[in-house]
This record gives structure tokens, sequence and C-alpha cells, in this order.
């Protein structure tokens, strides 16, 4: 499927919205596990993420995540032959380590399905805020993989030290490129500030503005700038009522409204915004499930 | 609160539940899984000018996920026949580099293959039989593990009740599995697939006892008439009953009599047997009855080989079935060569010590009748070979019970002249007299054979891209060449044998091209050379266009050549599918191969009413139709214009 790999500006977007949920800011319930740390292979590893970025925050420090399964051969062998070494402890001197299970329901469910992290063993690089700032996929041995922790953490160093004035040049493109990145690594305040960039230089009036203004609703939303988010959401909806085929938009800029309302655990918000979705859009696919997840929203005593 | 956290154990499996219940079209689905191993693009480093960056930010270099890394496909393993044994098999294909567990791992916490299986009802006793397992080794673990690999197969035995309902149905199976390959884990996963099978009633009719083997599907009959399999693509091909077969069988056996170098025997033979009349009624009918034996017990050496062979493909994994088009290939050789044999442009010599004992054999009483029906079968091999060996060939699919069913009813046949004798000795006078007829009979079954090897190549069709199908014809033409040119070598010649070796040569080649050819795809999506195809979808192209993604749309059909020639020389090429990456450009198929009535109303809006046609779907444009000649250079300046409007945003 090799021209479908590179991703388009919509669809990404539009996949990890429907796929994902924001770690940022999440209403993240404390779970028993939270104060637990295990020893693994001789390094303190926590099992609960909020935990991990209060952590992080404290010390300034990345978080490695080790995301694994049970069921998973190379999951074993990585914790075994890397994460056990003395090399690979000295290599993560001052980061937060997390361990998590990719089948218990909660944080590890959660980080894989935002960071896409299908294939196992999957190792994230976090910053303190949980934007991804690197991936290692499946197992490599100890220096090969110290060697792609310096890698990812060196590109990640001179995109930041790129970032001023990739923001303040005229290449639409590039900016794009990279908010479309960054978008994905859940940095929602500087792909908003790029989106916004791009936006400016746009013809209102031309579909892609109301995807562009679609895309910078959700980037607020992950930067956890509700307000803004939902003023961008007013704009593209206020272009896409131009639009002559206002395709799944329309759809989707009703189901960040629901996002957004979970985002600020106002489940009074994310239950009228499920009712006002379903009965905006009597066609939608996504009926089934968000009526589901509706109807457990009006069970909720804490709810009310 | 989210929706993914209330999806279940399987967050993975979740998220692609999640991408299917909700209405993203296919090829966005295909980003979401793909994302997976999505990596930081290119465009970053290399928009920094710094190349070594662009390697250095994505992640490690993974063998890329291939889009299914387990398929799954069903065959019958046997007829479906109420009140017998029979088995479903399920072919599995694990990409290459991945591996799933063994039925039975090695390590207690590795998911196991399992297969399940939805039979018609009627069915019990489901015994899954596992093939044996591999121990793999990698370079950084120290125990090997028990996987399976590449392609097995796994056997689902059962039996059906003898009140069964008979007719079409169909089975189901799903393996479940858990694949790694030498780096990662996918997480647990499951493949289905269905076949349509037909349940046929017990016996049906008195030629098969109510002890009779499993029968009915159709064995092939010598009588040139190769009956329907369980797989073949033509699904009304329906199962002939085993009464049928037989009788088929019966008359092929007596028609082996008029050939040439049967008849004179048979007329010799008989006319011994008249003259012992002499003896008595009883002794005319015992060395009728005698003859008869030697003739069906030189059938059942046949039967006895065909099934060895048969199981001993099996054994090495060959499977010998239709569904395979190596064997459909193999088979194609078979019926072609007899047929060149019947039109004699060769001849296939009896060894000069099988000639000999069946000049030497024993010429008295019983054990003389005996062996005298047993050496006319061999006499007559020259003649008869074509049809037994292409039944030999059909027979190498078949269970072992029908196999000997159908020799018995061919060697009946050909030994009826000598029973009829026995009961009417005045039939004698009946007996055709040998002569030139015999040859043009002959040459006629030549015809009979060569149409077996016309519906070969509609089953391999249908197995096969068409292209592959043409180049297994090839061979096959070749093989044919080979055989004029062995006729045109003179006997004794020490040339014979470059003709002989270019035919088992040609032979080797033709299945070869079919056990290579790449499958038939599904209806329009397909992997190209270089490019990954999906299937056309207008509202699709409209979307993803809408969404900034050009959409190049190939309008094309198997059998339009020029379509095929583009797509060889312009379209999926190196240099175009660069571009299209380059331009995030997706690529769709129209395939027109049999009738589409969406794509022929798409092509009428164009004012079309053929393929080739190509269409470039654009962003913040019209759709762009190529005109009738189609270059590289317009391709890639066009999907260049468009892009680039894209990337400026209107």
């Amino acid at each position: 499927m090799k021209p479908l790999r590179k991703t388009s500006l919509p669809l990404v977007l539009l996949a990890s919205v429907l796929l994902g949920s924001p770690v940022l800011g999440s209403p993240v319930p404390a779970s028993p596990a939270a104060a637990a740390s295990e020893k693994h292979g001789g390094l303190d590893w926590l099992e609960s993420l909020p935990e991990a970025l209060a952590e992080a925050r404290k010390k300034d420090a990345y978080i490695l995540v080790d995301l694994y399964a049970d069921w998973c051969g190379w999951c074993k062998q990585l914790e075994k032959k890397v994460f056990a070494t003395p090399e690979f402890a000295a290599r993560v001197e001052g980061f937060v380590l997390l361990r998590v299970d990719t089948e218990d329901g909660a944080d590890g469910a959660r980080l894989q399905a935002l960071h896409d992290a299908n294939s196992l063993p999957t190792t994230l690089i976090l910053d303190a805020k949980g934007v991804r700032v690197g991936q290692i996929n499946g197992f490599a041995p100890t220096a090969e993989f110290i060697g792609y922790i310096d890698q990812q953490l060196a590109a990640w160093k001179d995109m930041l030290g790129n970032y001023p004035g990739l923001l303040a040049s005229q290449d639409t493109e590039v900016q794009l490129e990279l908010a479309k990145e960054l978008h994905q690594r859940q940095d929602g305040e500087r792909s908003a500030a790029l989106y916004e960039a791009v936006a400016k230089k746009i013809d209102p009036q031309s579909s892609t503005y109301a995807w562009l203004h679609y895309m910078l609703a959700d980037s607020y939303r992950l930067g956890r700038n509700f307000d803004q988010a939902e003023k961008t959401i007013e704009k593209a909806r206020a272009v896409l009522a131009r639009a002559k085929e206002p395709g799944m938009l329309g759809e989707q800029l009703d189901l960040l409204r629901y996002y957004i309302a979970q985002d600020k655990s106002d489940c009074r918000g994310a239950r009228s915004s499920l009712e006002l979705f379903l009965e905006a859009h009597p066609a939608s696919q996504m009926r089934p499930r968000l009526q589901k997840t509706l109807n457990e929203l009006r069970l909720d005593t804490k709810c009310t | 609160m989210h929706l993914m956290e209330r999806s279940g154990q399987r967050p993975g499996r979740a998220i692609v539940r999640l991408a299917s219940s909700t209405g993203i079209p296919a090829p966005m689905k295909k980003i979401a899984s793909l994302a997976t191993f999505r990596r930081l693009p290119r465009t970053l480093g290399l928009f920094f000018g710094l190349a070594a960056l662009a390697a250095a930010l994505g992640a490690p270099p993974l063998a890329a996920q291939p889009a299914e890394v387990v398929k799954l496909k069903l065959a019958a393993g046997s007829p479906l026949v109420a009140g017998a044994e029979a088995s479903i098999v399920a072919q599995v294909e694990v990409a290459d580099h991945w591996h799933t567990n063994s039925n039975t791992p090695t390590l207690d916490f590795l998911i196991p293959t399992e297969l399940a299986l939805e039979l018609p009802a009627g069915a019990s006793g489901l015994a899954v039989a596992y093939p044996a397992h591999k121990m793999l080794k990698f370079p950084y673990t120290e125990e090997p593990i028990a996987v399976y690999d590449g392609r097995f197969e796994v056997k689902g035995k059962f039996k059906l009740a003898p009140d069964a309902k008979p007719g079409r149905t169909t089975v189901k199976a799903v393996l479940a599995y858990q694949a790694c390959d030498d780096k990662q884990c996918l997480p647990p996963s499951e493949v289905e697939a269905t076949l349509e099978v037909e349940v046929l009633a017990a016996g049906d009719s008195g030629a098969a006892s109510p002890a009779a083997p499993p029968a009915a599907e159709p064995a092939a009959t010598p009588a040139a008439e190769p009956a329907a399999t369980p797989a073949a693509p033509a699904a009304e091909a329906s199962a002939a009953p085993l009464w049928r077969i037989l009788l088929f069988a019966v008359f092929g056996g007596l028609i082996l009599n008029l050939m040439p170098c049967v008849l004179p025997v048979l007329s010799l033979k008989i006319f011994g047997l008249v003259k012992s009349a002499g003896q008595g009624r009883s002794h005319l009918v015992a060395g009728a009855l005698a003859t008869t034996f030697g003739v069906l017990f030189s059938f059942w050496i046949l039967a006895a080989a065909a099934v060895g062979a048969g199981l001993a493909g099996a054994a090495v994994g060959w499977g010998v079935q239709f569904q395979q088009p190596g064997f459909v290939a193999f088979l194609a050789v078979v019926v072609i060569l007899f047929s060149l044999n019947m039109w004699g442009l060769f001849e296939i010599p009896l060894p000069q010590s099988l000639a000999r004992m069946g000049s030497s054999g024993p010429r008295q009483g019983m054990a003389g009748h005996f062996f005298s029906g047993f050496f006319a079968t061999l006499m007559a091999t020259p003649c008869s070979a074509p049809f037994l060996g292409t039944a030999i060939g059909f027979a190498l699919g078949q269970p072992a019970p029908i196999v000997f069913l159908v020799f018995t009813a061919v060697g009946l046949g050909l030994a009826l002249p000598y029973l009829v004798l026995a009961v009417f000795p005045r039939a004698a006078r009946l007996l055709p007299k040998p002569g030139d007829w015999m040859v043009t009979f002959r040459n006629l079954m030549g015809f009979l054979l060569a149409a077996a090897a016309v519906w070969l190549f509609y089953i391999l069709a249908g197995q096969i891209r068409a292209e592959w199908v043409a180049y297994v014809q090839l061979a096959l033409l070749g093989l044919a060449l080979a055989a004029y040119l062995l006729s045109q070598a003179a006997y004794g010649s020490p040339r014979r044998w470059l003709p002989v070796a270019a035919m088992v040569a040609a032979a080797v080649l033709t299945v070869g091209l079919a056990v290579k050819a790449p499958a038939k795809a599904a209806a329009g999506a397909s992997e190209g050379k270089h490019l990954a195809w999906v299937a056309f979808d207008e509202q699709e192209a409209k979307e993803l266009a809408q969404g900034g993604r050009p959409v190049f749309v190939d309008f094309t059909a198997d059998w339009c050549l020029t379509c095929k020639a583009n797509e060889r020389l312009v379209i999926d090429t190196p240099e175009v599918a660069a571009a299209f990456e380059r331009h995030r450009v997706v690529a769709m198929k129209g395939d027109w191969t049999s009738r589409d009535d969406r794509i022929t109303d798409f092509l009428k809006r164009y004012g079309r009413s053929a393929v080739p046609f190509y269409v470039l779907f654009r962003p913040g444009a019209e759709p762009h139709a190529f005109g009738e000649v189609l270059t590289q250079a317009t391709l890639i300046s066009t999907v260049e214009a468009a892009a680039t409007k894209t990337a400026r945003l209107d």
C-alpha cells in the first residue's frame, strides 16, 4: 500500500481523533497501582501514567515507556536482554521509567491507541507533557537500542531548534508537514501554532480551510485551550456551511465537541454533545457506538 | 470516558473494530492501521536539510508489515457425503519473515495457532490435525521456539450423519493466531475463510452399496470426459452421482477395445475362446471370467499406482488438488501430450522386456486365460496409455476407494466383450473387423482429450492471472513443438534425445509457471510491481481528493492488452511509483474484466465506452481525463501539477 503510507493532512487527523484519546489532561483516575513501582531488572519502573507524568514534571525529565503484552515473546526478550543491562541503566539515568501492559484496559491500552503502537514491543519516549519525542519499534540488541534512543532525542532537539524559524517561514508545505507530525505526537501547542500560520495564508473559502480549522481545533484541544478549540470549530462550521459536499467533516466537528467535553471532564457536556451528534447525523455509521456510550453516560449517577 | 476505554481487553483489536465501525472509507482505515509503522516523515529531515537527521528521525527500521500477515483459504479434502467421513483443509500462508506459534507452543505464555470450523448441519466428531511445527531460533534468543511459517495445512476431519441434508452449504473457518517476525509481535488476531461445498446424498443409487466408500465427487473417466472436481471454479459444476461416473468408466473401457492395438488382440483372443468352446459351455464361461480377472488385475495395479502417487504427493506436501494451479497445469501437460500421441505425433514404446513377457506367459488352462487377459491390457498400453494416463492423473486427487472403483469399471468395460461372449457365444460375429477406421477413431479420440485441456485452462483461468494462463499455454505449445520435432527425427537417430529432453523441459516449465504464477487478485485491489492498487470507488476518490490527496484511477480489464501494456510499461513503473509516492497519490483500479455497472456509468459520463481510460481526481479541481496515449511524462507532469496546487492550498 505504498502510496497510502504517507498520510494526508485530514486523514491523519481523522485517524488520530477517531482512534486516539488524549493523554494530556485526560481525566485519568488514579489507579490502584498508582503508587506502586516495580523492580524490573534492577531499575524502578512505574506502572501509572499520571504518576510518571507528575514525576517527569518534577524532575524535568523524559519518560521511557515500555509497552508490552503477556503473549509477546520479543517484549520478554527486550526486558531480559536490554532493559536489564547496566549499559541501558546508565543511558536512562534521569529518565522516568514506565512499564505498562497494553491489555490492562487503562494506561497501557490508552498509550497504545494514542501512539498507534500496534506491534509490540514498542518503546516510547515522552516528555513531561506526554508529547511523543521518540518511538522504538520492536526488539534491538542493547547497543543498537541505546543508539536509537540517542538518535531520536537528537532529532527531536534538532527539530526544536529549527521550530521558531520554521514557524516564521513562508513555506506552508513544510509547516503543514511538521504540524501534522507534531499533532500526531500529541504536541497540540506547537501544531496549533503551525496550523494558525498556515491558515493565515490560504483562501478562507476553500474546503481545505475548513479541514485545517478542524485540525487546529483538535490541536487546541490537545493543548487544553478549550475556548479557542470551540471558537475554531465554529469557524470551520461556517466555512463548511458554504461547501457543497460537507462529507464527513461535519460529523468529525461534532465528534470533536464530545472529545473536548471529555477532556474537560464535563460529563454533561459530553452527554449533550453526543445527543446533538445523534440528532444531526441520522445516517452516520458511528451511531451505534456513540449511542452505546451515550446510554452509559445517562446511567452514570455521578453525572446528573 | 473515552471510546477506547470501553472497548474491552484487547485494545489492539478494539482499534480495528472502532475504525471499521465508523464511517471511515477503506483507504483511511489502512492509514489508521499502517500508522503503526509510520515513522517520522522523511520530509522533516529533508526540509531541515540534514540528511543524517532523516535517517535518525525514524524509529528503528522494521520489516514493513504486510497487509495480510496470515492468509487463509479453504479446500475440500474429500467429497462431503452423507454418512461418510469427510475433511476440510485449511491452507494457511504466513507472510515472508513472519511466523505464528505452533498449536502446541513450547513456552506457556505463547498463544497457540488454532483452527475453528463451522461445519454443515449433521457433521460430528470433528478432529483437527495440525502440521508438525518447526523449531525456529533467532539471533538474540537462546531457545528455539515452535512455530509455523510459510505455507502449511490444517486438516479438519469429521463425519456426516447419514441423514445430513444434501445440497449446497457453506463451511466457515476461523484461524486464531498471534504472529511475530524477528523483532516484533502483533496482537492476537483472527482470519476467516469460507468455502461453498455440496453435501451429497449417501450411496445415491445401486452402483454404490451401503458399505461403499465415500464417493460421488466425480472421478475422471477414461472416456476423456473429465468431470467436475470439488473446487473447480465453475461453481455450478454439479457433482455427477457415482453410478454415472462408473457407467462412463465402463463405456470408456469398452471403447478401448476399438483401439488399433487392442482390437486385433481382442479378435484373436475371442477366436481362441470360441474355439475352446468345443470343450463345453462351462469351460468357455470359466475362460472368459479368467480373462476378465486378468484384465481387472492389471487395472488394480494401475489404481494402486495412482493412489500411491497421490499419497506420496501428499506426504511430500504437494497437495494434489484442483485448487493448485500446478496440479491443473500438470494435468494439462498429460492431456496435451496424450492427444498428440493419439494424433500419431509420437508413439509410446512398450519396453521390450514387457513385450517379451506378454508373449511368453503360460499358455494353457485358466492361468493361461488369466495371463492373456493381464497381458492383453499390457499389450494395449501403447494405445490405451493416453486414456489410462489421463485417468491416473485425474485420479491423483481422488480418495482411494473411488480410484479403485473407477479403474475396476474401466477394466470391466475392457473385458466386457469376453463376458458377453461367455453368455452369447454367437455375439462373436458382431465384433467389428480391424481396419484403417481404427486410426481415424484414435485420431478423433485425440480431440476429445484436447477438449479436456480446454476445460483445464478454464479452471486455471479462475486461479491465476490471465497473462500467466497465456504463459502456461505458450509452454504447452513448446511441448507440442518438441513432440513434433521428435516425430521428425528418425528412429534410432542419436539426436532423438534432444526433442525428448525439450519435451521434459517444456513440461517442467509449464508446471513451474503455473506454480509461480501470482494468484488471481480479487476485483480491483491488488499489489502491482511498484504500486499498491485499491479498488475504484468514486465517492472515496472524491473524498480523498477533497482531503488533498490526488487519486489516479486506471480503468482496465484482463482482456484488454493495451491496458496491460500501459500498466506494465507506463504506470506500474518505478518512476511513476516514485512520483505517486512523492505526491501522495492514491492508485485506484477500476477492474472492468467482468461487467461492472458503476464503471460503465462512470465511463459513459466521460463519453467513453471502452478501456483503457485514465482519470486523475485532483484536489480543488475537476477530475482530469487523460488522452488516448498515455506516456510517463504526461502522467508524472499532470500529477505534479495537481500536487503543486494542493501544496499551495489554492
